[in-house]
This record gives structure tokens, C-alpha cells and sequence, in this order.
């Protein structure tokens, strides 16, 4: 059988910068956790990924799960946002840094 | 930061805290000719008190409007839900949150009204990725 890999979406999230990444992470996991259950989180296979700016954090997740991913972090009790997608860690992080520019 | 979320205008309440940068929307519970070139909307939160110039319903509490909203919505009017509120519930009030929104919103689309979900945010922190729904 073909096997295929999966494709990914990379997601910048500004989050309130007086929590670490990780424990950002935890919480977004936990919620989905409580919203979709495990066998989801397991399948969404998310990854949190270092980012240069303050109070973003760079989220990757399974194509499939995006949507879930995105309605998790809008129904997260600590504020954050989405404010970037990607299908390439590369192109998001490069994009970061261009609005930054842009908008300082 | 509203530009970068492709967010074009703001509703607030108070016109001195956000910059010049974004289009602004007055929320205001009655018209007043006092408050600058702002354009205004006026919002009601209690169904029993709406009138021929409320332009927006905000809805924080399914279960009190229930019975009445069916009656009381018109075309034109806006129904308004706020994210806000759905944050802080846990997973089974959350579900019930989105059914009953749900229902709402068939609701506002028989009865010709428009139906609006807003983040309610406080911060930009609070504000909603326009992908989410």
C-alpha cells in the first residue's frame, strides 16, 4: 500500500507572554484533550516549535484536526489567538518576521 | 494588531482606548449627538427592553431568552453571541453553548436577522482568528 505523509499546518499563536511556552502547550493539549478526547490529540500530533518572538508560539497539527485545533484555541480559558498558518514551518517563521517589520 | 487579524472595524465602548489606525464602531445603549463622527449601534442585553432602535441583541444567557426571542427578533435586528462567555465553560456546557447557539442561529435565519458572533475580547489577546468558525 501507498503510504502518504501526512500534511501539516503550522500555526502562530500570541498568547499573554506571562506564561511559559510550555505551560501555554499543556493547556492547549489538555483542552483539546477535554473537547475531542485522547484518541484526537494522539491523531492531531501536535508539536510546539521555538519561535525568535516574544509571547508567540509556534503550533504544528494534522491537516484533518486544523479546524479543531483552531476552535480549541478560541474556547481557551487563558486568551491567545491565532494570528499566522502555514503549510511550512520555514514560510511561517519567515512571514513573522515580515509583519513585525511591517507593523513596528 | 487588528490589521494583522484582517479585522477592518472595532466595536467598543469607550472611542479614547483604541488608535486612530482602525475604522471604530460605538456600542451605546441610546443615540446621543455628543460623541464625536463616531458611527454608533445601539445594544440591548435585556430582550424584555428591546425597541425599534436596538440594532444588536446580545445574548449572555441562553436559558432567560428562550421562550421570548422567537416573538421578539425582526428583520434588520442583530443577534449577537460572544465567545468570551464560551471560554470559561468546560466541555459539557460547552457543547450545550454551541447547540443552543446553533439554534439561534436557524432562528435568525428564518427570521431574517442577522446573526454575529463576536470574541467579546478585552485585549487583543481575546481576539479570534477569523478561520475558527
Amino acid at each position: 500500500m501507498l503510504s502518504r505523509k501526512n500534511r501539516r499546518r503550522y500555526l502562530a499563536v500570541l498568547y499573554e507572554p506571562n506564561k511559559s511556552q510550555t505551560q501555554v502547550m499543556r493547556d492547549i493539549q489538555g483542552r483539546f484533550m477535554e473537547l475531542f478526547g485522547c484518541l484526537a490529540t494522539e491523531l492531531a500530533y501536535l508539536r510546539v516549535y521555538n519561535s525568535k518572538q516574544n509571547g508567540i508560539l509556534i503550533l504544528s497539527c494534522d491537516l484533518e484536526y486544523l479546524e479543531r485545533i483552531l476552535f480549541t484555541i478560541a474556547m481557551m480559558d487563558q486568551s491567545m489567538t491565532v494570528v499566522m498558518m502555514s503549510g511550512t514551518i520555514r514560510k511561517l517563521r519567515e512571514r513573522l518576521i515580515q509583519s513585525e517589520i511591517r507593523l513596528n | 494588531m487588528a490589521r494583522r487579524l484582517n479585522i477592518e472595524t472595532i466595536g467598543v465602548k469607550n472611542p479614547t482606548v483604541v488608535d486612530s489606525s482602525c475604522d471604530v464602531v460605538l456600542r451605546v445603549k441610546n443615540i446621543s449627538p455628543v460623541r464625536g463622527n463616531f458611527r454608533q449601534l445601539v445594544v440591548c442585553e435585556d430582550i424584555s427592553s428591546i425597541s425599534g432602535k436596538t440594532d444588536l441583541l446580545t445574548i449572555q444567557d441562553f436559558s432567560k431568552i428562550r421562550n421570548n426571542l422567537s416573538k421578539k427578533v425582526r428583520p434588520n435586528l442583530g443577534v449577537e453571541i460572544s465567545i468570551a462567555d464560551a471560554r470559561r465553560l468546560d466541555a459539557n456546557a460547552l457543547g450545550r453553548w454551541l447547540s443552543q447557539a446553533k439554534n439561534v442561529y436557524r432562528l435568525c435565519k428564518s427570521a431574517r436577522c442577522q446573526f454575529i458572533i463576536s470574541s467579546g475580547a478585552q485585549s487583543i489577546f481575546g481576539m479570534v482568528s477569523s478561520r475558527t468558525f
